[in-house]
């Protein structure tokens, strides 16, 4: 319940910067097609199995190029993972690993107008995800009581390349000059299934559960120059 | 102002939304399997017309070797029985209404991983069967895998004939 109240608490915060940033207008009128580039960390990320949202830990950045403020292409680096996770059935599993996305994002607001929220992002977009995770089920025990024979099996070092869309929405606001903070929301899914008998991973940086509910949340931090 | 309140309502809400889809971990798939066998009476009258029927027999079931039962005394139109995943042969003594009866199954094991929840289910695929005894005449082999689908692999029957 404290970890549901700090993340409230940390959302009315960050969302109340950005709101009343929405209303102090600025007026922009470059006309040219690259504004800049703007660096971002995701500042929930850390927070995130803190509070229950996300089974695993992961922390993660994006380079965000941006077009005449419409287009924004985006790469995005994460490390995350997940360790000695116990399943119900005993079962053990680790992994640690890098991910990447890239995407673009489109922003919605009217950015010709004069006194539009020029520095100001509505956006929605895509986002194309891979990781070329390493992870092991250990523990994994074959029992059969009736006959009382029991054995364990443990997959180590097992590799998979995994790749997944998402699709997300979101909002930033320049609070001050070139400091960009906003938040996304982002529902996501793998492009393959497991096939049967596989040992699959349980939980994928980047992505999340194979099986199982599919989103995140950011609230980002960003500098452009 | 209103803006303000409605956007704030719209992120708790997508994030209640999404937390509620989080996998509770909670393992909901069948991970272990048992043989199955129906007992079944085929009756001919006395104008030699055959009819078949479930059968209800008083069953008292162990595997060979263990000193565990499976079934004592009771009224069933079937039973359940569980391979031995570590070895390619089972045997059951089986009483049918006090009548014993050794049933032996030979079969083939395939492990198979189910999910990080459920973690291993062991299936078994039949290739032959012996029994001994005397209550049951004859056996129809349904089907030869044993597996989550729990459908019946062996009918036992016993025949029932009232022709002068």
């Amino acid at each position: 319940m404290r970890k549901i109240s700090v993340f409230i608490t940390i959302t009315i915060i960050v969302s109340s910067l950005i709101l009343n940033n929405l209303t102090a207008q600025t007026v922009n009128k470059d006309s040219s097609l690259f504004r800049g580039i703007r660096l971002e960390v995701d500042l929930l990320s850390p927070l995130m199995k803190a509070i229950g949202a996300s089974k695993g830990y992961y922390y993660q950045g994006a380079a965000v190029v941006n077009l005449k403020e419409k287009f924004f292409p985006t790469i995005e680096i994460g490390y995350g993972g997940i360790n000695n996770k116990v399943s119900v059935s005993g079962l053990i599993y680790n992994t640690n690993a890098l991910y990447y996305r890239i995407g673009m994002d489109y922003n919605v607001l009217n950015s010709t107008k004069p006194l539009s929220a020029m520095n100001n992002i509505f956006s929605i977009g895509a986002r194309f995800g891979g990781s070329n995770l390493l992870y092991n089920i250990e523990n994994v025990q074959i029992t059969d009581n009736y006959w009382n024979r029991n054995n364990i099996i443990n997959f180590s070092n097992q590799r998979k390349f995994m790749i997944w869309w998402e699709v997300l929405a979101g909002i930033r606001a320049e609070i001050i000059n070139n400091i960009f903070i906003g938040w996304n929301v982002r529902i996501k899914g793998a492009f393959t299934s497991p096939k049967q008998g596989e040992v699959y991973p349980y939980y994928i940086p980047g992505l999340g559960l194979y099986n199982g509910g599919k989103w995140e949340f950011n609230y980002s931090l960003g500098w452009q120059f | 102002m209103y803006k303000k309140y409605i956007i704030l309502l719209l992120v708790f809400t997508i994030f209640l939304i999404f937390s509620a889809c989080d996998n509770d971990e909670q393992c909901r798939e069948d991970n272990y399997v048992m043989l199955r066998i129906g007992f079944y009476k085929s009756v001919i009258d006395s104008l030699g017309r055959q009819t078949n029927s479930n059968n209800t027999l008083i069953v008292t079931a162990k595997g060979a070797g263990s000193d565990s039962l499976l079934y004592d005394s009771v009224p069933t139109q079937n039973i359940n029985l569980p391979l031995n995943k570590f070895d390619n042969y089972s045997t059951f003594n089986i009483f049918l209404n006090d009548t014993l009866e050794t049933f032996t199954v030979f079969y083939t094991t395939k492990d198979e991983y189910l999910s990080f929840e459920c973690g291993y289910l062991t299936i078994f695929s039949i290739d032959s069967f012996q029994i001994s005894g005397s209550y049951v005449d004859s056996i129809s082999f349904i089907n030869n895998s044993v597996d989550t689908q729990n459908a019946e692999n062996f009918s036992f029957h016993h025949h029932y004939d009232y022709r002068q």
